[in-house]
């Protein structure tokens, strides 16, 4: 079953980068734990992140996000920029938009930390 | 009839403090996309530009990129034109500042109309008048 589109967020964690450019999968961990807690979180993987969960550790790193609770959404951009298919990524990640994007940085309240 | 507090700023929606330097990586095309993708969910937006990424708006850089050697027809517009076709769009939901010592360190004086240079002791007061502040970093 697809994931669905998160609305709303407590936190909202971008990660740019992946375990080659200095990223890793950091934030998709930091985001289980606040999911854990009982946190309402979001992360987003863009430019270089997006494509960094194709691998098997990425994948692993997504799965257990989400199923702690935490949204994983993955730009759709950042994907076709780096010749990345929609299908290659874990059934867990939802792919999205600029729009999907800044309408979570909009929320009220939310807590936004871009890496 | 009460005036305007002295030293108070317009608050926003969202602030973007951009610190990230330009040709790193495709952070400016991603800041620009969510900048973009936010004034047209109506939001008011503003984007503080530190270091390297004050040189975005200057007006040297012209309407467009030096051409694509694979693609000569290709328009490829400058980071200026896209910020102020964004400024000229929508005029009274976006603020686009600079940071006066960032820029000048830089020799970045000179900006495309609808950009403000700011002093950076004026920083914190935006943050604190904006619901959302991004910081955007790595300079």
């Amino acid at each position: 079953m697809a994931a669905r589109p998160v609305t709303t967020v407590d936190h909202l964690l971008v990660e740019t980068k992946d375990s080659v450019t200095g990223g890793g999968h950091s934030l998709l961990r930091d985001a289980r734990v606040l999911a854990e807690g009982g946190h309402r979180v979001a992360v987003v993987l863009m430019q270089d992140a997006a494509a960094g969960v194709i691998g098997r550790d990425g994948a692993r790193a997504v799965r257990e996000a989400a199923s702690a609770g935490a949204a994983v959404l993955v730009d759709g951009f950042s994907l076709r920029q780096r010749a990345v298919r929609d299908g290659d990524l874990p059934e867990e990640a939802v792919v999205a938009d600029a729009d999907d994007i800044a309408a979570l940085m909009l929320v009220p309240g939310v807590k936004v930390v871009w890496r | 009839m009460a005036g305007r507090a002295p030293g108070a700023v317009d608050g926003c929606d969202l602030l973007i403090t951009l610190t990230a330097p330009p040709y790193d990586s495709d952070v400016v095309t991603s800041v620009l996309r969510l900048v973009d993708a936010a004034l047209r969910r109506g939001a008011k937006v503003q984007v503080w530009a530190c270091g390297y990424a004050t040189s975005l708006t200057q007006r040297t850089l012209g309407d467009s990129k030096p051409p694509d050697l694979r693609d000569l027809r290709a328009p490829h517009p400058s980071t200026a034109a896209v910020i102020g076709g964004l400024l000229a769009a929508h005029p009274s939901t976006l603020t686009w500042h600079v940071c006066r010592f960032c820029a000048e360190d830089r020799g970045a004086a000179d900006h495309i109309d609808g950009v403000a240079t700011r002093s950076f002791s004026r920083y914190a007061r935006y943050v604190g008048a904006s619901a959302t502040t991004v910081y955007v970093g790595g300079a």
